[in-house]
């Protein structure tokens, strides 16, 4: 029937006819191959419970969608790459990490002065992972079109969207020659654009300034 | 900067992994002797990694985002469908009340047959009662068998007015008649019952004439203005 059948359905479930429910494994194994049933699914059975535990915080900086939101893409991730070890149920799993979430912005919006994000690497190789994926994420949403076109290909992302057949390993970085080849320029002006738009991210990124 | 320009490019040659094996083992060695290239490397490493993971957890939240939106649409209407519903039994029940009002007040609204359609008997403001509209005064102040409010009693337009008659009689209706001796109210009175109440303003003020079906006499009222 495929995905679309809950649309013809919508009005059974109404009254909790056909309303699915699914095992552990068959939650994680809908979360493996990124199936957006399951995503509805999880969103459906979890989210109130989730949004309930927002609210405890008690803070403005937080929103429940948001967080649920950040916290099944982190959730995702780990049971997508194996680091999900299925020690708990998946509900406690997500739940564990939304706290975090929460945690961690109200944390950031309670600590944001520029002096106190800048990075080094040499003195502060530990920096909090998440904290360094969280600016990358506002860097790169920030990001001009052409920069983020050139890191991505070099980068090895976005094939679909550059009609380029994936190869067996899904983050293959493209040569110089072949993203010249796709955007129409020469191979030398693609390493100096690849460098330019490098050297701008590394400078935000480390000195968390804004992306111009 | 064409230092820079040199080490850019074997840190991006390391970084993918295009060095030949002696190439990479002489760069490794190098690292350790060159603060500065081991300093670029890290964080070029760096940056790519946070920069592939950044952009995976944008496009999952994409994902992610567009399945949620679809299943707030489906909630949405299902919502509004329930909204309907309840919208159309909540109107069908106050409709249902009124018609049903309405009906319970046939007996003190029957006509002859000979009224005018749209013509009304009675009319009047409920107003305050005075004198009869105590009905517990009345009660203390009228005999048991004695018919009330008897000949020639004058009320007034905003009066409660009860009617009353002998305790043995057990004839079926109450008629009030007009000066014109049109026929403007019938009551059916239960068994047992020896009184009715006729609330302020229902009869215009006038000249009344009420009996006790089965009683040959009429009795006479007059209803002033105020």
């Amino acid at each position: 029937m495929g995905e679309n059948n809950t649309h013809f359905l919508s009005h059974l479930s109404v009254l909790r006819y056909n309303k699915q429910e699914y095992t552990e494994d068959e939650i994680l194994d809908g979360v493996r191959k990124n199936k957006n049933t399951m995503y509805q699914y999880i969103y459906k059975s979890y989210f109130s419970g989730i949004r309930t535990m927002v609210l405890s915080f008690h803070s403005m900086a937080l929103d429940a969608d948001d967080v649920f939101q950040d916290g099944l893409v982190i959730a995702a991730l780990n049971i997508q790459e194996g680091r999900f070890r299925g020690e708990s149920s998946f509900n406690t799993y997500l739940n564990s990490i939304c706290r975090n979430v929460c945690r961690k912005q109200i944390e950031r919006a309670g600590r944001y002065k520029p002096s106190e994000m800048h990075i080094d690497i040499a003195e502060k190789p530990e920096a909090d992972n998440e904290e360094l994926i969280y600016r990358m994420i506002q860097l790169k949403n920030r990001i001009d079109e052409k920069c983020c076109q050139i890191i991505d290909l070099r980068f090895g992302l976005s094939h679909q969207n550059y009609s380029i057949e994936p190869t067996a390993s899904d983050i293959t970085a493209l040569k110089f020659e072949e993203i010249a080849s796709i955007l129409g320029i020469e191979p030398d002006n693609a390493r100096q654009r690849f460098k330019r738009c490098l050297e701008k991210l590394k400078d935000s990124f480390f000195n968390h300034s804004d992306f111009n | 900067m064409e230092t820079h320009e040199k080490e850019f490019t074997l840190i991006e040659r390391y970084a993918d992994g295009m060095m030949a094996d002696s190439e990479r083992e002489a760069f490794e060695q190098g690292l350790e002797a060159e603060p500065e290239l081991k300093r670029m490397l890290n964080e070029y490493t760096l940056i790519k990694k946070t920069y592939i993971e950044a952009s995976r957890r944008i496009e999952l939240k994409q994902t992610i985002q567009a399945a949620i939106a679809t299943n707030k649409t489906v909630r949405l209407n299902q919502r509004k469908m329930w909204l309907i519903a309840a919208s159309v039994m909540l109107i069908a029940a106050i409709g249902t009340l009124i018609v049903f009002s309405t009906g319970t007040k046939k007996p003190d609204n029957q006509f002859t047959a000979n009224s005018l359609p749209g013509e009304k008997a009675v009319e009047g403001k409920q107003n305050t009662m005075k004198e009869f509209g105590n009905m517990d005064v009345v009660k203390l102040n009228i005999p048991d068998n004695a018919f009330f409010p008897d000949e020639y009693t004058y009320l007034k337009a905003n009066d409660t007015i009860l009617f009353q008659w002998p305790s043995e009689l057990s004839q079926r209706y109450l008629t009030i008649y007009n000066s014109r001796g049109e026929l403007v109210m019938k009551a059916t009175i239960k068994k047992n019952i020896k009184e009715y109440v006729l609330m302020p303003g229902v009869l215009k003020p006038g000249v009344y004439y009420w009996k006790f079906m089965n009683d040959s006499m009429l009795i006479r009222i007059r209803v002033n203005n105020n």
